[in-house]
């Protein structure tokens, strides 16, 4: 992780000016030092907090420590390019906001990188108002995607407390099978699986099967398709 | 044969967007198969851009309908020319979404003067398009 502004005290970017009202940092992926100069100077200037990295490796090995923000991301570089780092991010659960900038703007590598889920695609060069009005975009994508994970956090936290036997009887439930059935399918008594039932429920802190449902849903589990309405 | 690009504003409620949409594009797809026309729409959320490829009158009557629907306005007409061969195989929704860059294409047609500038952002625009629909 590389902070740019070398005339300015280390000491500084512990406590950046206008970090409190700017909120997230934003992260400027580049293997071209002037690029990453020029935007660490004018999203300082602006009042944003960023940080540089020199590849997208180096933003890799930072990333387990990294708050969430917006992603700048160059698509040419050595090694690993940015639409091969996109699809890093993508399978590591990362959805950040991630912008894409290139230098040779064509069409294929501007439609492979908004079907990854850029939200911004930039050419080089770019006017810094264009790029403010899309980090204002995904300030705002950012704070969706952050509330979207605290729930699913918290509602995985939940499921973590079933034993393995109450989770295969809620499955069984959900697809739609009465207890008797349920008892049938997983050799228990009918009296096992309403205890089953009721001691999940009761973990899981709701009162029906379609909260479950629903609760499972914020944390990202997949459900056998509900049979009954 | 022709080939007609318009932009409009559209005039639909954000929160009702996915559905309003769904529903565009499952009448456009019937009709659009039934006047043998093919091409592709765009909606930025603020604007459409669509691609209609086709024979005059069909062209024609998917337009006056255009003209009539509520839920876009300000429809311009960007290009109209007469082609030898389609771009597109059928007509499909290519790209329905946030992306700035797209949004930023689709006004670039009206915001243009038409000539050379505008006939390049309307080809770059159709192949975005049909860079979309690439499986």
């Amino acid at each position: 992780m590389l902070n740019e502004d070398t005339s300015v005290p280390r000491e500084v970017d512990v406590c950046p000016a206008g970090a409190s009202q700017q909120g997230n940092p934003i992260y400027v992926i580049d293997d071209d030092v002037q690029m990453r100069r020029s935007l660490h100077f004018l999203l300082s200037t602006a009042g944003y907090v960023s940080w540089s990295f020199s590849s997208a490796t180096d933003f890799l090995d930072n990333l387990p420590d990294l708050e969430p923000g917006p992603i700048l991301i160059d698509v040419r570089m050595p090694t690993i390019g940015g639409i091969e780092l996109m699809k890093m991010l993508v399978d590591r659960g990362i959805r950040w906001p991630m912008m894409v900038m290139t230098a040779n703007a064509d069409i294929p590598v501007a439609v492979q990188s908004i079907k990854l889920g850029a939200t911004e695609f930039l050419e080089k060069p770019f006017d810094f108002e264009t790029l403010e009005v899309s980090l204002k975009a995904a300030m705002i994508q950012l704070a969706v995607v952050k509330k979207a994970d605290e729930v699913r956090k918290i509602s995985l936290r939940l499921f973590d407390l079933l034993s393995p036997r109450e989770i295969e009887v809620l499955m069984v439930l959900i697809d739609g099978q009465p207890n008797k059935v349920a008892a049938y399918q997983l050799s228990l008594s009918v009296r096992t699986i309403e205890m089953h039932r009721a001691n999940a429920l009761a973990k899981l802190r709701v009162k029906s099967l379609a909260e479950v449902i629903r609760l499972a849903r914020d944390a990202g589990i997949a459900l056998p398709q509900r049979k009954l309405a | 044969m022709e080939r007609l690009i318009y932009v409009s504003e559209s005039n639909i409620e954000e929160s009702e967007a996915d559905a309003v949409i769904a529903q565009i594009v499952a009448n456009s797809q019937s009709r659009n198969a039934q006047l043998n026309l093919t091409g592709a729409l765009i909606f930025t959320g603020t604007h459409f851009a669509q691609v209609l490829e086709g024979c005059k009158k069909s062209i024609d009557e998917v337009m006056a309908s255009v003209q009539r629907d509520r839920r876009h306005g300000a429809v311009t007409v960007v290009d109209r020319s007469p082609i030898n061969e389609r771009q597109f195989s059928k007509w499909a929704m290519a790209y329905q979404g946030p992306s700035q860059f797209v949004s930023r294409q689709v006004t670039r047609l009206i915001h243009t003067t038409p000539g050379a500038e505008q006939k390049r952002a309307t080809e770059w625009l159709t192949q975005l398009a049909r860079e979309f629909l690439k499986p």
